[in-house]
């Protein structure tokens, strides 16, 4: 089992800019998973790992956990901004907000270019391009509104 | 009241002659199948391996005191099995079958007591929130409570009160989808499955009006133990003014925020996917959740 402490987390597809802020910033990185799509393990792991970054891996529904055990001390936001509003890919808006309610600060960076043809998981339905499940998952918003 | 509910996750684990058949609930939704437990041995392989978990361990536990424990007391099996799942309370459920042994006289009987009077509990606890819950009920659930989703939608289906459910998917171990929506579905429930991360935004948006959730721990005092992203749920759902109650049994005056917190290995973060993936991974299996996010604790109405 790996101990998280002092963390930066981070969420969505982890740009350039983002990386150097990382390396500079982070002794650890927490990365969640993405789901659907699974961006954390499929984008953000290999990134970060080729950087030589120190990485720890984790579900989504952790968040919440390592916020109340106060085991992240920044969040690192990968999103775009649209006409003063920002955007972030789903599950933007969880992270977001349990950010808030914890106070902790979360940065804001542009996030990468990310070629959604090859994301296999579309939904909760299925889980590394296999079905979990057949019908009846709920798509996830293209994009979720953080500010405006 | 008839509940005409048939999940096999009602009681996952059941005896047959001198085994304990437990329902692999790892292997849900794909395949329906049992694990014939003729030892302590196996007991606490099935345990360690989350084959069954939630009331499965309850009753896993039960029918090894029957069969592999010896002598009494039942205690020195508990420390086997909470060696296995530090977070779970066996000690509790040691005192509740001593109590009831005090006076059957026998242990199977004792159990098969327990049992009926625990479903019993389930369905009057599901009456019981079904009074309270309003029609269009939206609900929000995580993991599984074992069957019960399924008698409270047929409680407040009697009642008139349209309900669906949107059930997280609950990662790693995918409980929600392999369990709570699988179980749904086969009654033909109205239910949509989410990822984890998807509840603010459907919280947001005003498409949940209540949070279930089952409990592994509970606190006389305020508070519950459940599996992690529990206690996301309750925070978000504070935050939106979302009635959030916890399904408890057993509560102890103990102070919740004291409780170990079981880690499991950060392999199983991965276990679902079909490649094996070398990182080091998080993986605590449950969350702490503080009295004040609890809009009601509902209790099992227990006598045992």
């Amino acid at each position: 089992m790996k101990k998280v402490s002092n963390a930066v987390l981070i969420w969505g597809p982890v740009s350039g800019e983002g990386v150097e802020y990382l390396k500079l910033q982070a002794k650890q990185v927490v990365i969640c998973e993405n789901r659907p799509y699974l961006l954390g393990l499929i984008h953000n792991k290999p990134l970060l790992e080729k950087q030589g970054i120190r990485v720890v891996y984790c579900t989504d529904n952790t968040i919440g956990h390592l916020f109340y055990q106060k085991a992240v001390r920044e969040i690192v936001l990968f999103c775009r901004r649209e006409n003063g509003i920002i955007k972030g890919v789903s599950g933007s808006l969880y992270v977001w907000l349990l950010a808030k309610i914890h106070n902790l600060p979360i940065k804001i960076f542009r996030e990468a270019e990310i070629c959604w043809q090859e994301i296999k998981d579309k939904d909760a339905g299925s889980l590394g391009g296999r079905p979990v499940i057949g019908r009846g998952s709920v798509e996830p918003a293209e994009y979720e509104v953080l500010e405006t | 009241m008839p509940f005409p509910a048939k999940s096999p996750l009602l009681f996952p684990v059941r005896l047959k002659g001198s085994k304990i058949l437990v329902l692999d609930e790892t292997a849900l939704p794909f395949e329906e199948k049992y694990i014939e437990v003729s030892s302590l041995k196996q007991a606490l392989w099935v345990l360690e391996q989350m084959k069954t978990r939630s009331l499965g361990q309850v009753f896993l536990f039960f029918y090894s005191c029957l069969l592999f424990a010896g002598s009494k007391p039942f205690e020195t099996l508990a420390e086997k099995f909470k060696e296995k799942r530090p977070t779970f309370d066996f000690f509790s459920l040691a005192g509740i079958l001593n109590r009831a042994d005090s006076f059957t006289k026998d242990t199977r009987k004792s159990i098969e007591l327990f049992a009926a009077e625990f479903d019993e509990a389930r369905k009057k606890r599901a009456e019981y929130l079904s009074r309270k819950l309003k029609n269009k009920s939206r609900i929000l659930t995580i993991c599984n409570v074992n069957g019960e989703l399924i008698y409270l939608y047929y409680a407040l289906r009697q009642k008139n009160k349209e309900v669906f459910f949107y059930v997280s998917e609950t990662r790693p171990y995918l409980q929600g989808s392999r369990l709570t929506f699988w179980e749904l579905n086969r009654e033909n429930i109205p239910c949509y499955l989410i990822c984890d991360s998807q509840a603010a935004r459907l919280m947001k948006e005003g498409k949940v009006n209540a949070v279930i959730t089952g409990a592994d721990r509970a606190s006389l005092r305020g508070g519950i133990i459940n599996k992690t992203g529990t206690y996301a749920l309750a925070v978000l759902a504070r935050y939106f003014n979302i009635p959030f109650f916890a399904l408890i049994q057993y509560p102890l005056d103990i102070d919740i925020t004291s409780v170990k917190i079981e880690q499991r290995p950060g392999r199983e973060v991965f276990m679902y996917l079909e490649r094996q993936i070398s990182c080091p991974a998080f993986y605590p299996a449950f969350d702490i959740i503080e009295g004040r996010y609890i809009t009601e604790a509902v209790k099992l109405g227990l006598k045992l």
